[in-house]
């Protein structure tokens, strides 16, 4: 139960101090509150263990069904893909075989020159 | 349908997860990790919507509050991040440089493409952020102005894009070392395509997910400078 309360309360105190350095640094917020979070997890500030097996990791293992709602919305814009969907998907098939491609391949290359110096 | 039914905030919320309760079911049955239980969570509620003739906005009612739940997830996705240090620690260079590659290759290649097909701003705003785990790539698609469904529409094609082309791009672009076929698909397919690379090995599995956070926080952070470009 102590757990479960501290988990809830960091995530809070996360998106507060977000929602107040948002007003500084011109970023959302809820960027900014993870960069947090993941600094002081780094710092030690913040332990893992808090989180293992609690609250956090249930929503993260189910994190896709928050957003079945927005991808609903696209009913409102059927109007917008109308007779350019196809160009669009072309775009995506090019873009992504590019994308997984030179991805790849510049991992790849810098492994082998890491190779190579040691 | 009756109206009573389906106009009050409980309807959206039930429908949604007892559609991916079954997404999940369907998606462990069958073994298919194409059967994502995000996409078929989707086709099930919009032909539930379609079918019965059910207004989008009743729908929304109760969905709409699940929405709320965006910036916790996006706090959350902190802790993979740091989970998956150790496996970044040992070739950091080569892993960061080629999932930055990646994300430029996706926003230049996304832009020039657009334009050679004559499709128009707002829809190449909303397919930037697609390569990218779902609650950066809202947070992005906001930031960019675009149309948050169609970015949410393209993640799931990119998903399933990775889990069904991965041979091919491997064969023709040479692509043998674990690491580097990991990191492309999770730079390319994020969550949906991880899934897919775990059945192919843990290296490329723990590349691939190591690759989802990264990939979206670097696209993300990018966001002010693509806005410059595109004016």
């Amino acid at each position: 139960m102590v757990k479960l309360f501290r988990e809830i309360l960091i995530v809070l105190l996360l998106l507060a101090a977000g929602l107040l350095l948002g007003r500084i640094i011109p970023f959302p917020s809820s960027l900014i509150s993870m960069l947090l979070f993941l600094a002081l997890l780094l710092s030690g500030v913040l332990k893992e263990e808090y989180f293992a097996g609690g609250l956090s990791d249930m929503v993260l293992k189910y994190l896709s069904v928050f957003f079945i709602p927005p991808s609903m919305r696209v009913l409102d814009s059927l109007a917008l893909l109308e007779g350019v969907w196809p160009r669009i998907l072309l775009v995506v098939l090019i873009s992504n075989v590019l994308i997984m491609g030179v991805t790849g391949l510049t991992v790849q290359l810098l492994l082998k020159t890491e190779h190579h110096d040691a | 349908m009756p109206e009573i039914l389906t106009n009050n905030i409980f309807f959206g919320i039930i429908t949604t997860v007892a559609a991916f309760a079954l997404g999940r079911l369907i998606n462990r049955k069958t073994g298919l990790t194409i059967l994502n239980p995000f996409l078929v969570a989707f086709l099930i509620l919009m032909a539930m919507v379609l079918l019965l003739d059910i207004p989008l906005d009743h729908y929304m009612k109760g969905a709409a509050w699940l929405e709320q739940m965006l910036p916790v997830s996006i706090i959350l996705l902190a802790l993979p991040l740091y989970r998956q240090r150790g496996p970044l620690h040992f070739h950091k260079v080569a892993i960061i440089a080629g999932i930055t590659a990646g994300v430029i290759t996706n926003v230049v290649s996304t832009i020039l493409l657009c334009r050679l097909f004559g499709l128009d701003d707002v829809l190449l705003r909303s397919l930037i952020p697609r390569s990218i785990t779902t609650p950066l790539g809202m947070l992005m698609v906001e930031s960019l102005s675009g149309v948050s469904s169609i970015t949410m529409i393209t993640i799931i094609v990119n998903g399933l894009f990775g889990v069904i082309f991965y041979t091919p791009i491997y064969t023709v672009f040479r692509i043998h070392h674990p690491i580097a076929q990991g990191v492309a698909m999770g730079t390319t397919s994020h969550a949906i395509g991880t899934g897919k690379a775990l059945e192919l090995g843990e290296v490329i599995g723990a590349m691939s997910g190591l690759a989802i956070v990264l990939t979206g926080l670097i696209t993300v952070l990018s966001y002010p400078l693509i806005n410059m470009i595109l004016g």
